[in-house]
């Protein structure tokens, strides 16, 4: 909402500076989004006078000026054709800030001749885009004084936002009742508008059954003949143009202005271009209507409109349509003030995407007993400035006289706010912003003023009262901690588990990355695996079209994104949420890694190597030890999501629970995607960690054992695809329990005296005796069990 | 007779001009090896006669001693001789680089995340949670947004795509434009009072300068029977003391609107700019940081709360936002793209967690 200083001023006498006004507005929660005051801005501007001017001797266009300014006489050269003997002009100095120029004036030589100063335009003082010639100031300014005190009020300007909750604040009026009541000036009296009425129309307005007390309750227009729609005079043209709104004609202008006077918008149909009476009802799907903006909608049914006996006028409350419109040649005309009602507005209003000023304040909603008064007001402008004959006013409906009404108890502002502001001083405010206070026992009566529908219960007059008095005075309460004593944590399991999975990657080497939540459609349909898709109806881009259902395509993309700008080697993580389905709760908390390249940039020690699967298994094994998990008790399966390589990944399950997956990335699957190199990557899906209901404080006792333990080696050659865990598995169904760790040390196939399809595969096991030294031939013993059952359950052989 | 005077002194003569431990153990193997000079000579005590054996046995155990501890002396000089040597040629370029070792880091949200989380604790709030996508009842209705409210409109709701499931007319679910619903789900899960923060991810249909269509914001909620304003006031500026390491600041409360506060206000922090860099809690200038204010009856009661006995407030801040203000990092769409060179400079070692008795800020 823009609005100037000298518009504010019909409306609020005040002695208050520009800027005050602009602090108090933001203070009252009506932010200011920019004051431009030139008067401040162009404080070192004075007033000049143009004593004399000739010709500049190497220009024809330039004049050299002689001008008085408050100290000395200056040459300035110009080349504004309105340059005149004894003119009033605005002076820069050297030094001076010219903002229209964004500069600083220096002294200078134009074609040979030394320039002192210059006469400014306004275009080049950021006043308007006028740059025709030199501002001419009245004859009576006087020299040497600061320009800024000549400044036009209506340059100065306010640009406010407000907020859905304020129609009210939509008109300047009630912008200066709100400053008036905080103390910044006296609200101006409105009187009444007064005019004779010629005659009785014989137009007929109906209201249709189905609008009736519901989308259109309430209908006032009135017929002017003979009006004379030519420009507006100049300080109604002003007035649109302190704003931004370009004049049209006085009919167009006056309800321009009184939209923006008053927050009431108001529509004026050229009378001669209405077919017969008038109705206002519903639409029927697939009506037409064409509209001022020169576009030709199709309706939806139950959307309110204006209809004569041939077509619909006018889409009500939105945009008046084009047929009836008026022009320069308009003579005849009927003026409609309505009322409809807020949500009908909206919608329609957001279904066909019409943004216009009346749709604005009628769906926040405009105050409906301003029906009559608005109607009142503009046929006392039209006629002042159209001449004309007025008929008597043409009412449908009832006038909706909202009648709320507030029991408040005055000791809620302390209560809810913490800041002690006593009766009266509440009663002051609230009648000053148009509330009717009635005191009755401990809970006085408030009445809720007509333009303010937003104010409901006790806890909307608190605000009233709080922001009317300033929350700048807002003390500050100490609010301590419920619990006595030491704090406690606050964590939950699952949430210090996340923290916790965070830093442990993260110290495993991994940076995090946050990506968004979205994905293109593409790398979204690669990843799923047959899922559904959960798809935005309103992307916000091409790239962002999908909800994540993996993490790991994401970090493919920042791996594109980051070898796209040189880097080679990576180690990425992200934890966050995964979109299962369209539905609320079907989310699924993951962290992913990924690795690529080489372990280290830098080959000069000798252990550079390029990342493999056993690089993000050790990650994904110490990351779940972290979390708790026994990794032992985890059960590993090849049945992985096809985006993996099938040789080179896993999947980890507790029951039937999947805790993780981890292996390269299938390097097909790569394929459509900028990567070079091969990705290996893991995923956890934390929800389904098992979290253990008592946390275990105390360690178990520390037990050394002092018999010495003994390790045998054992190489047996098997087939190519058998797995060491089986092999691991069948050594531990022995059931020794002197069998305490089984570990696999070298492994190799493709030597002469290895068949093909087979391979060698050396496990070292160790034993530890529990209670005596073990004799030689119960060591053997042992040996040979696990040389039968490697035998018996994976097929493997002895090496000899 | 034996001249073990004699002998005495050539082992000792040879030992002291030995050159090397090889040499050393040649002498040693000599004298005192299996068949060395002086083993035999012991051994041939065997065949003397008593008298004899009494006067030569001392002074060959004597002999053979001396010659030990020489050649132990020796050798410990020898060794070291021989280490000084070989340490002579031990020479590196100490300037050239160290063993490689990977740095992993925290992402600055994550990192700030956990700073809200530590400060708030200390100040009695628990952390509750709630889903991204998030049904239209939680997200406007619930908060006092209607339908068709002008207010909805300035949340730039990214809406799910329903499938076949959504029934016509239904509303669609949408992806949270803020972490207020949760509000709503913590107390009607857990009731009131309650004191919880709810940091998370949140969703608008906006990309600009300062905008990113997805961001983080942390909602705060205090409810009680006599919980103020002027609480919500000590609350942030206790928050904005610890969060920014400030001894003191100032902060300002504004009137303004939101459908789920009455009142409502945005707080701004005292500010200043010098050298195009923010300074945070002194100057001339002001920051909006945050919007907050009292819940709105009808929230409670959405939430099922009785909204004559209990009061409180809410707030809710851009993680992101207080990101940037606080580590001096200049722009928010650089959050989420993941520009390795970025992260390397802006994100935190992951050693130091934030905490309040020792340091919070990384």
């Amino acid at each position: 909402m823009r609005f100037s200083f000298s518009w504010l001023r019909d409306y609020l006498e005040t002695s208050e500076t520009p800027e005050r006004i602009g602090e108090a507005l933001t203070d009252l929660g009506l932010e200011i989004e920019s004051l431009i005051n030139p008067k401040t801005r162009l404080i070192d501007l004075t007033v000049g006078e143009i004593l004399s001017f000739e010709k500049h001797p190497n220009a024809d266009k330039l004049k050299v000026c002689r001008v008085k300014t408050s100290d000395n006489i200056l040459n300035i050269i110009c080349g504004a054709s309105n340059v005149k003997k004894g003119m009033k002009v605005v002076v820069a100095k050297p030094g001076d800030f010219i903002p229209g120029l964004n500069m600083t004036l220096k002294k200078s030589e134009i074609r040979g001749v030394q320039s002192e100063g210059m006469m400014c335009s306004e275009r080049e003082l950021e006043i308007s885009d006028e740059h025709d010639g030199i501002i001419e100031l009245p004859k009576g300014a006087e020299v040497g004084t600061s320009y800024s005190s000549l400044v036009d009020e209506n340059k100065i300007c306010f640009e406010i936002a407000i907020t859905p909750n304020r129609p009210d604040a939509l008109g300047v009026f009630g912008i200066a009742r709100d400053l008036a009541a905080r103390g910044l000036g006296v609200l101006k009296r409105v009187k009444h508008e007064t005019f004779k009425e010629d005659f009785v129309s014989n137009l007929k307005i109906e209201l249709d059954e189905s609008v009736k007390g519901k989308e259109c309750p309430f209908f006032v227009g009135r017929s002017i003949k003979n009006v004379t729609n030519g420009e507006s005079p100049r300080w109604l043209k002003q007035r649109l143009e302190s704003i931004g709104l370009k004049p049209i004609s006085a009919l167009v202008d006056i309800t321009n202005y009184i939209t923006f006077d008053r927050g009431r918008p108001l529509h004026v149909f050229d009378a001669d271009k209405i077919n017969g009476d008038l109705r206002v009802r519903k639409s029927f799907a697939g009506e037409k209507f064409h509209a001022l903006d020169e576009k030709i909608y199709e309706l939806d049914a139950g959307m309110t409109v204006i209809v004569d006996e041939k077509e619909i006028i006018s889409l009500g409350g939105i945009i008046g349509g084009l047929n009836s419109s008026v022009s320069r040649e308009t003579k005849n005309v009927l003026l409609e003030a309505a009322y409809f009602e807020p949500i009908s507005i909206a919608s329609t209003g957001r279904k066909l995407k019409i943004n216009s000023d009346a749709r604005y304040r009628f769906e926040r909603g405009i105050d409906p007993s301003f029906t009559v008064p608005g109607n009142n007001i503009a046929t006392k402008m039209i006629l002042d400035i159209c001449g004309g004959k007025v008929s008597q006013s043409i009412i449908a409906g009832v006038d909706p006289k909202p009648n709320k009404e507030i029991f408040f108890n005055p000791q809620k502002v302390n209560n809810l706010i913490g800041i002690k502001i006593n009766l009266e001083d509440q009663k002051s405010i609230l009648t000053s912003l148009g509330f009717v206070v009635d005191e009755k026992k401990e809970k006085i009566s408030v009445k809720v003023p007509s333009w303010r529908p937003d104010v409901h219960g006790e806890a909307d007059l608190v605000e009233e009262i709080a922001r009317v008095s300033s929350l700048a005075n807002l003390p500050s309460t100490p609010l301590y901690r419920d619990t006595p004593g030491v704090m406690k944590p606050i964590l939950t399991r699952k949430q210090s588990r996340e923290g916790l999975a965070k830093r442990k990657c993260a110290s495993l080497g991994y940076v995090e990355c946050v990506s968004y939540s979205f994905l293109d459609e593409f790398a979204s349909k690669k990843f799923n695996s047959g899922k559904d898709e959960v798809l935005l109806s309103n992307p916000i881009s091409s790239e962002m079209t999908n909800m994540r259902n993996s993490i790991i395509p994401g970090l493919i993309r920042v791996i594109e994104r980051n070898q796209a700008r040189g880097s080679s080697d990576m180690a990425l993580f992200e934890l966050g949420q995964c979109f299962l389905s369209n539905k609320v709760g079907d989310e699924s908390s993951e962290i992913s890694g990924v690795l690529i390249g080489n372990n280290y940039t830098n080959s000069l020690y000798k252990n550079t190597r390029v990342y493999d699967v056993f690089d993000v298994k050790r990650d994904l094994v110490e990351l779940l030890k972290a979390m708790g998990l026994n990794f032992e008790k985890l059960k590993m399966s090849r049945d992985t999501p096809h985006f993996l390589h099938s040789g080179r990944s896993a999947k980890m399950s507790l029951g039937n629970k999947c805790i993780a997956i981890y292996g390269e990335i299938s390097p097909l699957f790569l394929k459509d995607f900028s990567i070079r190199g091969r990705v290996n990557c893991f995923t956890i899906f934390l929800e389904n960690i098992p979290i253990s209901k008592n946390k275990k404080i105390s360690r178990n006792p520390l037990i050394i054992n002092t018999l010495q333990s003994v390790e045998r080696d054992f190489s047996f050659i098997v087939d190519q695809r058998c797995e060491y865990e089986n092999i691991k598995q069948a050594i531990f169904s022995i059931k020794n329990d002197l069998i305490e760790k089984v570990t696999i040390f070298d492994i190799f196939s493709g030597k002469k005296e290895i068949e093909t399809e087979k391979k060698s595969l050396s496990v070292r096991v160790k034993i530890q005796p529990k209670t005596t030294t073990l004799k030689d031939h119960e060591i053997d013993k042992i040996s040979k069990e696990i040389i039968s059952v490697v035998g018996s359950k994976v097929g493997g052989l002895l090496r000899g | 007779m034996l001249d073990i005077e004699t002998i005495n002194k050539k082992y000792l003569d040879l030992i002291g001009s030995a050159e090397s431990t090889e040499k050393l153990d040649n002498i040693r193997l000599n004298a005192i090896g299996k068949k060395g000079e002086v083993t035999l000579l012991m051994r041939s005590l065997g065949n003397m006669e008593h008298q004899e054996r009494l006067h030569i046995s001392p002074l060959l155990n004597n002999l053979k001693k001396n010659i030990e501890e020489a050649l132990l002396a020796r050798k410990e000089n020898l060794e070291k001789e021989e280490i000084k040597l070989s340490m002579n040629n031990e020479w590196l370029d100490l300037s050239q680089d160290s063993r490689e070792i990977n740095k992993g880091s925290i992402h600055p949200v994550s990192r700030v995340t956990e700073e809200i989380i530590s400060i708030f604790a200390d100040l009695g709030f628990s952390v509750a949670e709630g889903p991204q996508i998030e049904s239209d009842w939680y997200n406007f209705d619930a908060l006092n947004i209607p339908p068709e409210h002008p207010a909805r409109q300035e949340f730039d709701t990214f809406y799910v795509d329903g499938g076949k499931q959504i029934k016509e007319g239904s509303a669609p679910n949408v992806l949270r434009t803020h972490t207020s619903p949760v509000q709503i789900r913590f107390m009607e899960e857990n009731g009131v009072p309650c004191k919880i923060i709810a940091p998370g991810r949140v969703f608008r249909s906006d990309y600009d300068l300062t905008h990113t269509p997805m961001f983080h914001q942390v909602e705060g909620l205090a409810i009680g029977e006599k919980i103020s304003m002027a609480n919500l006031k000590w609350v942030l500026v206790e928050f904005c003391k610890a969060f920014f390491e400030l001894e003191d600041l100032d902060l300002r409360f504004r009137a303004s609107h939101f459908p789920f506060t009455e009142p409502s206000a945005e707080v701004d922090i005292r500010c200043s700019w010098s050298d195009n860099k923010l300074v945070i809690g002194k100057g001339d200038d002001w920051l909006e940081i945050l919007g907050s204010g009292m819940v709105h009856p009808k929230v409670l009661e959405a939430a099922g709360v009785d909204s004559e006995k209990y009061q409180g407030f809410a707030f809710g801040m851009g993680i992101d936002r207080l990101a940037m203000l606080k580590y001096g990092i200049p722009d928010l769409r650089s959050f989420f793209e993941n520009d390795l060179r970025w992260l390397k400079h802006y994100s935190f070692s992951p050693e130091s967690s934030p905490n309040l008795y020792d340091n919070l800020s990384g």
